[in-house]
């Protein structure tokens, strides 16, 4: 990650050197903006959260679940996550590790509390729902600039906030087994800030729109938005998540992330 | 006189549990309670027996933190049966006590163990006994006392087992159903002079290596599965449950390849067999399950799953399960979709004579904090020479569950 944050800042400062003196491909800006969103966002450390997810359906039904989440910051790869469920009260305990690699699959354990069972299972499925949710697991997974390949578009007042002005960037998984083409994103252009997602299907056709609200800034540095709304263009059904207590730097080391931890949890 | 020192024992009794329980270390009572209908198509095989059977049950859990490294875990089983003295039963599924460091634990109680990959059969899960009462499937175990360290180590995990007292296998009396249709003797008989009492050790090593996932154990007591021995009783045959001293080594694997899961047991077996006469011999066997689960993610352009799976079964002690050479088919359907709802389809055949098993399982939460779940269970084609699957044949049962999570 060393490498990629000196790089990034190279590569900016390279941009930005170069602005005038040579026309950018939009691959190359979209590219630059990527990586110094990723570069603004190194040396967290760890963190811990709450998020509560609210569900609502087509007629407007809701039901809710609520997790717990704890990252670990890997430098030159992906990060480990953790998510242990408290609601649904019925998979109460269940927690879902995570080690995620820029490339190649992702390495993920489930443990069942009621078999007291630590299962291996495969990230393959990538565009499956989460939890029953309109995000699909890749939504909620850690997000790495080489997962992608980018295409900036243009300037745009940032949807939201029209005071902001955004960076509009398409970006193309390079995992064949995303469920997107594409994605559409709004970056703000003085903190980059991811401010909206447009999710394109395998057809090529607007799925879902993500909109990222209510950020904060932590150690005055790292900026995390605590409501993000989901909706589902084909079903009409949205997922709203509301993240609280984030924590910082809380100590957490690999031995945290080892499968054979999973039992310990609460 | 006597009243205020009894207040003021309860007051001290009871005022700590009120601190702890409000104080930063916090104790937690959660669980779930429930209703089951089992029903039955078929006209019993014994006079004892109904075609219906009403219970409720309810399963509580308490865990309680001692301090930042150590805690006490509790789970407690207990149903209620109208129709049934046998399945009206309770035990300490877990009551443990747990103390942890970065890379070592120490467990202390009764608790529950699980080992294995495979779907059709939990071959080296060994610690448990099994609740042959609640079980239709060997999904529910008996609490084991035990005490338990755990190492983990960048070369994988390490524990060690010491397992005092053993649990036998509980068959039931005459109006339980199914059952095996010869009542069991009231003692069971134990290789060992130590009888339920002797001490067993268990050691196992499971690590990750890439896209591998890996399990080593070993096993040295009293082997969890009896074998059924043909006695007289004044004049009557009956069946007495024979505990045998047992070695054993089991590899447990699965392996991913994409959306294929390739998943391993196998056991060799250092046991011992009973002769009629209740004179002990050595026997040595083999067991293993081979086989996979492959995910279609996403069918026909909606969020289902569905994981195809096949398994080989095989095991050379024909005493001790039904399973020598068969084959298991098996569907599970995924919605995912806001319920959880799931569907496990699943045939087990006979290689050897035909004979075939098919279980139907559905869960769906249908509430907040309430889930339903359904399971069917039936056997076709029974040969007569296959003696598990003829305990069963006249026990074709659907299972309606209900469940309140508090």
């Amino acid at each position: 990650m060393k490498k990629q944050l000196i790089l990034a800042l190279g590569v900016t400062a390279f941009s930005l050197l170069s602005f005038n003196a040579y026309p950018e491909t939009p691959e190359e800006k979209g590219l630059a903006i990527a990586k110094a969103a990723d570069a603004r966002d190194n040396g967290w450390g760890d963190t811990t959260a709450n998020m509560k997810m609210v569900l609502v359906n087509k007629q407007g039904e809701t039901s809710e679940r609520e997790i717990r989440t704890k990252t670990l910051e890997i430098m030159g790869d992906g990060d480990k996550g953790l998510t242990i469920f408290d609601k649904p009260r019925d998979i109460r305990g269940t927690a879902f590790l995570t080690f995620s690699h820029v490339t190649g699959a992702d390495d993920q354990w489930l443990y069942l509390p009621a078999l007291k069972r630590v299962k291996r299972i495969s990230s393959r499925n990538k565009s499956g729902p989460f939890m029953g949710s309109e995000f699909a697991y890749e939504d909620m997974s850690s997000q790495e600039v080489d997962k992608y390949t980018y295409k900036y578009l243009k300037d745009e007042a940032c949807p939201g906030d029209a005071t902001l002005t955004c960076f509009v960037s398409e970006r193309y998984p390079v995992d064949e087994f995303s469920g997107y083409t594409k994605q559409v994103g709004w970056v703000d252009q003085t903190h980059y800030r991811p401010m909206k997602i447009d999710f394109y299907d395998r057809k090529g056709s607007l799925l879902k729109t993500l909109t990222l609200s209510d950020y904060n800034q932590y150690l005055d540095k790292y900026w995390r938005a605590h409501t993000m709304e989901m909706v589902n263009h084909l079903t009409g059904k949205k997922s709203i998540l509301t993240w609280s207590n984030y924590q910082f730097k809380t100590g957490l080391t690999d031995s945290d992330f080892n499968k054979s931890q999973l039992k310990r949890l609460r | 006189m006597i009243k205020p020192i009894l207040n003021k024992l309860m007051f001290t009794a009871i005022l700590p549990g009120l601190v702890v329980s409000n104080g930063v270390f916090a104790m937690e009572i959660t669980g779930k309670a429930g209703i089951e209908a089992l029903g039955f198509s078929q006209d019993a095989k014994f006079p004892e027996q109904h075609s219906f059977y009403g219970s409720a049950a309810i399963e509580p859990e308490l865990y309680h933190q001692l301090d930042d490294n150590s805690e006490i875990r509790a789970k407690l089983f207990y149903r209620y049966d109208a129709n049934s003295t046998s399945r009206t039963h309770g035990d300490v599924r877990e009551l443990m006590y747990y103390r942890y460091a970065d890379d070592w634990e120490i467990h202390a109680g009764i608790g529950k163990v699980f080992w294995g990959t495979t779907e059709s059969r939990h071959l080296v899960d060994t610690i448990n006994q099994i609740d042959n009462i609640e079980s239709l499937d060997d999904e529910q175990r008996l609490g084991q006392a035990m005490l338990q360290a755990k190492l983990i180590r960048d070369w994988g995990t390490v524990d060690l087992f010491v397992l005092p007292g053993f649990r036998e296998v509980d068959f039931g009396q005459s109006e339980l159903r199914p059952n095996l249709g010869l009542s069991t003797t009231s003692d069971a008989l134990y290789q060992s002079s130590d009888k339920d009492s002797h001490i067993d050790f268990a050691a196992r090593w499971n690590h990750t290596l890439d896209d591998l996932d890996l399990g080593v154990s070993y096993f040295n007591g009293t082997q969890r599965t009896p074998l059924l021995n043909p006695v007289l009783v004044n004049g009557q045959p009956k069946l007495q449950a024979t505990y045998v001293q047992s070695q054993q080594l089991g590899i447990d694997a699965q392996y991913i390849a994409g959306d294929l899961l390739i998943k391993f047991e196998g056991l060799h077996r250092a046991s011992h067999k009973v002769s009629n006469t209740g004179v002990f011999s050595d026997y040595d066997s083999n067991a293993f399950v081979l086989g996979g689960e492959y995910t279609l993610i996403g069918i026909a352009e909606t969020s289902y799953d569905l994981g195809l799976i096949g398994e080989y079964l095989y095991d050379e002690w024909e005493e001790t399960t039904p399973f020598q050479k068969d084959w298991f088919t098996g569907l599970r359907w995924v919605l995912n979709d806001e319920q959880s709802t799931e569907v496990l389809f699943g045939n087990i055949y006979d290689l050897d004579d035909g004979s075939q098993i098919w279980q139907l399982e559905a869960s769906r939460r249908i509430a907040e904090n309430w889930k339903a779940e359904v399971t069917g269970r039936w056997v076709t084609n029974v040969d007569t020479n296959n003696t598990f699957l003829n305990a069963y044949k006249q026990d074709d049962l659907v299972s309606l569950k209900l469940d309140y999570y508090f």
